[in-house]
């Protein structure tokens, strides 16, 4: 179970464009990421 | 979510970006997009491999009881269209900050569908995540 402290599962997702996005891409830009997993309620 | 899109100007400040996850399908997704405003990048994680990655379960149990039925009304009197529960509802979420070398520095697990970080402890880790050595 991943928790604060751990290696952030690295993923590349599609967006609703059809376009890969990478969660290193956002991070090699100098950037803090914000996941936010939706659940059925959005 | 809402709340989150009105601190869209903090979180550019504070050199965030914000991706948001969903099961959903395409179509749904961007039925959803429309209806919130949300600009942030949607991604499809239809095989919830993603979810799973994270540890987000799925628990029919702790989806479907009375505040999640209530929230429902909620959204429905606020505008938001009524499409069926679409998807699998027992899906749960969460939210996760990631620093930018990669490693988690807060994790939430929804323990139901209502339960969320409040949007202040989120941009409090974020503040601290900026401001940090």
């Amino acid at each position: 179970m991943i928790e604060a402290g751990d290696q952030a599962p690295r993923f590349s997702l599609p967006d609703v464009d059809g376009r890969a996005v990478s969660l290193d891409d956002t991070l090699q830009g100098g950037h803090n990421a914000l996941l936010v997993f939706l659940r059925h309620l959005g | 979510m809402a709340q989150l899109r009105q601190q869209e100007d903090e979180l550019l400040k504070l050199n965030v970006s914000v991706l948001v996850v969903t099961f959903g399908s395409s179509p749904l997704a961007h039925a959803w997009l429309e209806e919130t405003g949300v600009s942030f990048p949607v991604l499809l994680d239809e095989e919830r491999q993603v979810y799973r990655a994270y540890g987000l379960e799925r628990s029919w149990l702790r989806s479907w009881n009375l505040r999640t039925t209530w929230r429902y009304v909620q959204l429905m009197r606020a505008g938001r269209r009524w499409r069926g529960v679409q998807g699998d509802s027992t899906q749960l979420g969460g939210d996760f900050i990631v620093d930018t070398t990669g490693i988690v520095r807060l994790a939430y697990r929804s323990h139901d569908p209502t339960d969320r970080p409040p949007v202040s402890a989120l941009l409090a880790r974020l503040q601290e995540l900026a401001t940090a050595p």
